[in-house]
């Protein structure tokens, strides 16, 4: 659609949980870098954790992707993509995406990756231990 | 992505979804082979994920490097043997007759290789006396060499290629006609690094640097 502003990203961050309210959202150790295993063994070992997204987009609707990239290989493992609607050109879309038991085979360095519209657009880093 | 986001006003209701990893191997290959990452324009930042992740060759070349002995780390280099008593990924495939073969044929060369002064003359003697051994090859050659050199204090000065490294150079343009490369042929971000490191990164992005290239040649 000619003449839409490209997205705005407003928020990309990891935590541990997400509490929804009526008016409000509580995100759980926001900012979250390290996650340590605490199973035996200790890899691969599958983890939970969330990415809450403010996205203003001009456009009714974006594919929202997530991916999990190795750093020792650039190899990533994409979610599928989720569809976002923005109900309103106008408000900014607020979106929690949970991670669920993601598997992590080894430790390291991952980036958690943020793909919209199949485009990459912020990563952040995740250091992973035993 | 524009800055001016003044227009916006208010947030709407938060929506809440699962990120389903993607268990279809085909699809992930295809996603990873098309969809271009920041390294796809500046393949810089995958030497800055080498760099700050956690390299198994660093620990291998200081194990290699505190062995009490030479004739301790030309056995356990041949074998290859880790510091917790596995064998390396890279030798997995290779059977112990093999490894034990080229253990002995290396302990009665140790005076020769005592007396290297340099990485490339420590290869020539290590590839000239293996290469009667069936079923080792040139990673071999260099794996086993780079471990000795390593307890010995010296280093490549180029970089050698073998299959993988082989495919991660020519990912990049380069010229794999000869069995090394010179430092100076490579791009100034991978300069940064030392030779073996060169080799090792080579080795381990091929696929993503391969990868790369084809998405951005479609």
């Amino acid at each position: 659609m000619p003449g839409l502003r490209e997205p705005i990203i407003k928020a990309f961050v990891l935590c541990e949980d997400v509490r929804q309210y009526s008016d409000k959202a509580d995100l759980f150790g926001a900012g979250v870098g390290l996650i340590r295993s605490g199973s035996t063994p200790a890899f691969p070992f599958k983890h939970t954790f969330w990415a809450y997204l403010l996205i203003a987009d001009e456009k009714p609707e974006g594919q929202v992707q997530l991916a999990l990239m190795r750093a020792d290989s650039g190899r990533r493992y994409f979610s599928r993509e989720i569809t976002m609607r923005h109900a309103d050109p106008l408000r900014t879309t607020q979106f929690a995406i949970r991670i669920f038991n993601f598997e992590f085979p080894e430790p390291g360095m991952y980036f958690v990756e943020l793909w919209y519209d199949g485009q990459w657009l912020l990563d952040h880093l995740l250091m992973v231990e035993g | 992505m524009a800055a001016n986001c003044n227009e916006t006003r208010g947030i709407g209701p938060l929506q809440v979804f699962d990120a389903v990893i993607i268990d279809d191997p085909a699809e992930q290959e295809r996603l990873n082979r098309t969809r271009l990452g920041p390294e796809v324009r500046n393949p810089a930042i995958l030497v800055r994920y080498y760099r700050d992740s956690k390299r198994p060759i660093r620990k291998e070349l200081e194990w290699f490097a505190n062995h009490p002995s030479l004739e301790s780390a030309i056995g356990d280099a041949a074998m290859s043997i880790d510091g917790e008593g596995k064998r390396f990924s890279h030798q997995h495939r290779l059977k112990r007759a093999v490894l034990e073969s080229a253990r002995k044929k290396l302990i009665s060369s140790a005076a020769r290789l005592e007396k290297c002064t340099t990485f490339e003359e420590l290869h020539g003697i290590v590839e000239s006396v293996l290469k009667s051994v069936e079923g080792a090859g040139e990673l071999f050659f260099y794996d086993v060499s780079l471990r000795i050199g390593s307890y010995k204090g010296i280093f490549p000065l180029k970089v050698f290629l073998h299959a993988g490294t082989r495919k991660g150079a020519k990912a990049l343009g380069l010229s794999t006609q000869l069995s090394w490369l010179d430092m100076i042929s490579l791009p100034d971000w991978l300069q940064e690094l030392q030779p073996y490191e060169v080799e090792d990164f080579l080795c381990l992005y091929k696929d993503r640097l391969t990868s790369s290239k084809s998405a951005s040649a479609s």
